[in-house]
């Protein structure tokens, strides 16, 4: 007998031949035994030796095909579909039913005791009674003749180690492969969790114990039955478990010195490589080499012989599936890898678990256990609800749209407002400025008048200063009397003072100062600017004084002073000074804004300090107060000008009204320093008084002009609604998402 | 029948395990030389080998129960 051990040339050439021979039979090329023969007539001997082996076999194995007379129970045999660990597995009819099943025949030797078999057809029973569409449960037991069998449903389509054959080895995991992965055993863990609902292992779960039928549905074969096999160590042998699996090193059931342990060792949890007792989680293991070897065409763990597959399953940790195949989804990976932890507690709780986990991952949903991280949840949920991730992403990007618009729309409004309200405030400076003018015109008409009047010019030239201060006391109630209401007793002028040309205080009304003689050039601007504004024009203009503190009464007053010109002609000799000082008091004669927001103010320069402004008007001031100093660079760089010949002319028609130079959007109130009601920011518009110095300012409370507070108010409320209806849109996606679907059976 | 077809089954079961995948895959499932290399992982002249082997050793068994 030659065994592969003692292979010589010969024997190489007669494997060869017969390989040649058998493959052409089988692709129909013609190739008789005639010419194997002729071609090779030194293996004569043993290639007849085998067409005749060859020849018997089929012979007998065709008989068994064929033979319509073979029978046993109430069944025909059909032919020979596969043989197992437990003997061979026919196709049969019922003879009057007519039905075709499945007939395991078992073989003799293995029933060595009434008990065995007591003992197997109790759980073949327990078995039987299970009603599960993926389970294949023995639903006849008998025995003739000492022949023992069972019956089953017929599957045909062949087992799931087949088509783990069929498979090109090598071909990618595509996503469509993975999900046929994930859903035939999510279908058997199901079918699994129904056996182990009934108290029974499968313990031997495998491909080879898989059926698939025409529709793809997995079946599950054997049962709890390998369960005896242990325990009465039917099997002595070392041998194949299922000739039909792919690999006998990965599907041998052996027998190691602790006793015969059944199962196939690839699919062996460490628990059952170490023989130790067995639960539910040892199948939920075998689940996870089943589905590792769907997707990724090998088993996790496997040695070179089932001693050693049971040795490294004992002591290695499985590889993750996508260092065989990167291609596996990572979520699909982290349940198989749940399922071949090494200890059975970490594996998933029950196969019903898994199953439901399979199915959380074929629907996009979030695994319960491994649980997804939440970004990876919400990632599923938005793939699994895109019109309302869509819609909660709209409504998100819509509210910042709204929010942003309605801020910024805001914004430009109140921008709008504000550019309206200094603009009306510069053109309110200006009327008011001009009302004062007109007021200052009529003023210094009686001035004009006594500058010209004969006897005055008489009374200089003949330096008669007795006359001359009694004129003075006169003209200065003729002044006065002109201006005088009737319910106003007095008048607005405080004081007619006449200069002679060097500056000498020479008259003054309404009766003679102490100080007449003192000189007064250099020392008071309505003299020295007076005589400036002459000088340069040569002209009888009126010049309007910067303000000064009476030496009298301390109190602040401006001058509105003439040249007298001798014969009241332009361009003859100045022979002195007339003027008029009017009091700064808080009215002055200055039409009243009655509008509560809008104030206006009256600014005029200090003397003695050539940038000194003073505020000479104001609403806040009590009696008898001090002007306050502005420091507001915009409004006195606009009131700083060159000396003009005619102060109080009325500006053009149409000034320009450059926004930025005479409004001032940042205008803080001078006077809020003594009175707190003018604190804050004012948006203030600024107009001269005519060519003179002095300048008004209408100022406007800024939060008063611009409602910019309801604005914000208004805003800020849509956007908490906004906020809170967006929080309560998370709040549910949240809610969907964490929310643990209860188990369904 | 069913007596020889059994016989047939025990006989195989006797086979050694490689010799036996080869017949019974190439007698019983009609599988091509190719297609069970491929499964055991060897060559076609070596499955012819086997079978050589596996169906002297058979027939051998089969006539000795006779």
């Amino acid at each position: 007998m030659s065994t592969s051990s003692d292979l010589s040339p010969q024997d190489d050439r007669l494997e060869r031949a017969l390989a040649d021979y058998l493959g052409a039979a089988e692709e129909g090329r013609s190739s008789s035994r005639a010419t194997l023969l002729a071609q090779n007539p030194d293996l004569a001997h043993e290639l007849e030796e085998f067409f005749r082996n060859h020849d018997f076999v089929e012979q007998r194995v065709g008989g068994a095909h064929m033979d319509n007379a073979a029978k046993i129970g109430d069944y025909e045999l059909l032919e020979m579909i596969g043989s197992g660990t437990f003997g061979v597995v026919l196709k049969a009819r019922h003879e009057k039913a007519g039905h075709l099943v499945a007939l395991k025949l078992l073989r003799g030797e293995q029933w060595s005791t009434p008990e065995i078999v007591q003992q197997f057809w109790a759980e073949a029973q327990k078995a039987a009674k299970l009603n599960h569409p993926n389970l294949v449960p023995a639903y006849h037991l008998g025995e003739q003749d000492g022949q023992h069998y069972y019956v089953m449903r017929l599957i045909e389509g062949g087992s799931l180690a087949r088509r783990l054959r069929d498979r090109v080895p090598d071909a990618p995991a595509t996503p469509k492969h993975q999900r046929w992965a994930a859903e035939l055993v999510a279908r058997v863990a199901r079918a699994i969790h129904h056996l182990h609902q009934n108290a029974i292992l499968h313990r031997d779960l495998k491909p080879g114990n898989i059926l698939v039928d025409a529709d793809g549905q997995p079946h599950v074969t054997d049962l709890g039955l390998a369960k005896h096999l242990q325990e009465r160590q039917w099997l002595a042998e070392l041998g194949p478990a299922e000739s039909q699996s792919e690999n006998d090193r990965d599907t041998a059931t052996l027998m190691t010195e602790k006793g015969v342990i059944v199962g196939t060792p690839a699919y062996m949890s460490p628990e059952q490589a170490a023989g130790l007792d067995l639960t539910t989680a040892s199948d939920v293991y075998s689940l996870g080499v089943i589905l590792f070897e769907l997707l990724t065409g090998r088993v996790p763990i496997r040695g070179a012989t089932p001693e050693q597959t049971l040795e490294r399953i004992r002591k290695e940790r499985v590889p993750p599936p996508s260092s065989v195949k990167p291609e596996i989804d990572f979520r699909l990976e982290k349940i198989c890898l749940k399922c071949l932890e090494r200890e059975p507690q970490k594996r998933f709780g029950s196969a019903l678990s898994l199953a439901q986990n399979l199915e959380r991952w074929l629907a996009n949903e979030p695994l319960v256990e491994p649980a997804d991280r939440f970004p990876e949840r919400v990632r599923l949920w938005c793939q699994r609800q895109p019109a309302l991730a869509g819609l909660v992403c709209a409504s998100i990007a819509l509210f910042l749209f709204v929010t942003v618009m309605a801020f910024s729309t805001l914004r430009k409004r109140a921008d709008q407002l504000e550019e309206e309200v200094l603009r009306s405030n510069a053109f309110a400076a200006r009327h008011v400025a001009n009302t004062v003018l007109l007021q200052w015109r009529q003023y210094s008409a009686p001035l004009i008048e006594t500058a010209g009047n004969e006897e005055l010019h008489q009374l200089l030239r003949k330096k008669d200063h007795g006359d001359l201060q009694r004129f003075v006391q006169r003209t200065y109630r003729d002044w006065n009397a002109r201006f005088q209401l009737p319910d106003e007793p007095g008048g607005p002028f405080q004081s007619a003072r006449v200069l002679d040309p060097n500056g000498i205080l020479i008259a003054s009304g309404p009766k003679a100062v102490p100080n007449l003689g003192e000189d007064y050039r250099g020392k008071r601007d309505y003299f020295d600017g007076t005589l400036r504004l002459a000088q340069l024009t040569g002209t009888i203009s009126v010049h309007v004084s910067r303000v000064f503190q009476a030496d009298s009464d301390q109190q602040f007053r401006f001058a509105l002073a003439v040249p007298i010109r001798d014969r009241g002609k332009i361009g003859s000799p100045i022979l002195g000074v007339i003027t008029a000082t009017l009091a700064t008091d808080p009215t002055m004669g200055l039409p009243q804004l009655h509008d509560e927001m809008r104030k206006a103010v009256l600014v005029g320069p200090k003397d003695g300090n050539a940038s000194a402004y003073l505020i000479v008007v104001h609403h806040g001031y009590h009696r008898r107060q001090e002007p306050v100093e502005i420091n507001n660079t915009r409004l006195t760089a606009f009131l700083k000008r060159q000396p003009f010949a005619n102060e109080l002319d009325l500006p053009p028609a149409n000034p320009s009204l450059e926004l930025s130079r005479v409004t001032d959007a940042q205008y803080f109130d001078p006077v809020a320093v003594q009175d707190s009601d003018y604190r804050g920011r004012w948006l203030a518009g600024f107009a001269p008084v005519g060519n003179t110095e002095f300048g008004i300012i209408v100022q406007q409370r800024y939060d008063d002009a611009i409602p910019s507070d309801n604005g914000i108010l208004w805003s800020g409320a849509a956007s908490l609604l906004g906020l809170f209806f967006f929080a309560t849109i998370v709040w549910f996606v949240v809610q969907s998402l964490s929310r643990q679907r209860e188990p369904g059976e | 029948m069913h007596e020889e077809l059994q016989r047939l089954v025990d006989a195989l079961a006797l086979l050694p395990k490689d010799e036996r995948a080869a017949v019974e895959l190439h007698h019983l499932h009609g599988w091509s030389l190719k297609e069970i290399a491929e499964s055991l992982m060897r060559t076609e002249p070596a499955i012819a080998g086997l079978l050589h082997r596996g169906l002297k050793r058979l027939r051998r068994l089969l006539q000795e129960k006779e």
